[in-house]
């Protein structure tokens, strides 16, 4: 299962307020809130489990075919430490890996047949695709009937999860 | 309130959200918050909390997960208005 998420700390503080009243209530449960506020750097640990429930919810929506919709509060995260924590949605769990830096958080659920990632423009992914498995002509981008983005490769096609926000971009293949 | 007004009301909402002004200036009820606006996950929620403050009504999580839209949006703000 594949699914990731990038939030680019500068750009989330120019759009977004989660000290906003009943903004975390909305899309967290008392016990996540909780462990926000008495973190160290509340923001970035909003966003961590932000960026986990995205993921998790991209990886699902992919395995059973769900339609759009929007409810983080139904996803519940725990940490196991500073990288490694679990997401929960009804009766499932997925392992999520977090990448935590000055400027951007970045998750993705662990997979092991789908485990390479990249940081860049499109352009640039899909050449290192095309180099990394040796193929006649550059992949392309097309989407499922879902409108999930997979890789059509030279004879079969491949899923990739796509994220941007501000001047991140990264690719979970 | 007729849900031509509620579409209006919501459309101030969301405009400040926008990241796609020509998909704005054409919304319709069709009109998806993410794919077509390109409007960020995470001011989704704004877009609730600013609902419940213009409309002075509160909407629950069953509500929320269906609001991606402008049509379903008008929806539950009508049957909130009705409901209070």
């Amino acid at each position: 299962m594949i699914g990731n998420d990038i939030v680019d700390l500068a750009k989330a503080k120019e759009e977004s307020n989660i000290f906003r009243p009943r903004y975390l209530q909305k899309v967290s449960s008392p016990e996540e809130i909780e462990r926000i506020l008495s973190a160290t750097d509340p923001v970035k640990c909003f966003w961590r489990m932000w960026t986990m429930k995205e993921s998790a919810y991209k990886a699902f929506q992919r395995q059973f075919d769900l339609k759009p919709v929007f409810n983080p509060f139904a996803f519940t995260c725990l940490f196991e430490d500073s990288e490694f924590g679990t997401v929960d949605f009804r009766d499932h769990q997925l392992a999520i890996k977090t990448l935590q830096t000055e400027d951007f958080v970045y998750s993705e659920v662990l997979d092991n047949e789908h485990n390479h990632n990249f940081f860049g423009g499109s352009c640039d992914f899909l050449l290192k695709v095309k180099n990394q498995l040796n193929l006649p002509s550059l992949p392309k981008f097309t989407k499922t009937e879902l409108g999930l983005p997979v890789l059509s490769l030279a004879d079969k096609i491949s899923p990739v999860s796509k994220t941007h926000h501000g001047k991140f971009q990264a690719f979970q293949y | 309130m007729t849900s031509e007004a509620i579409q209006a009301r919501l459309k101030q909402i969301v405009k400040p959200y926008v990241n796609n002004q020509e998909n704005f200036e054409n919304l319709s009820p069709e009109s998806n918050f993410i794919n077509d606006l390109e409007i960020n996950s995470a001011n989704l929620v704004d877009i609730v909390l600013d609902v419940e403050d213009e409309f002075d009504i509160r909407i629950e999580n069953d509500d929320m997960e269906k609001m991606t839209d402008v049509e379903t949006t008008v929806e539950v703000i009508q049957n909130k208005l009705k409901a209070k």
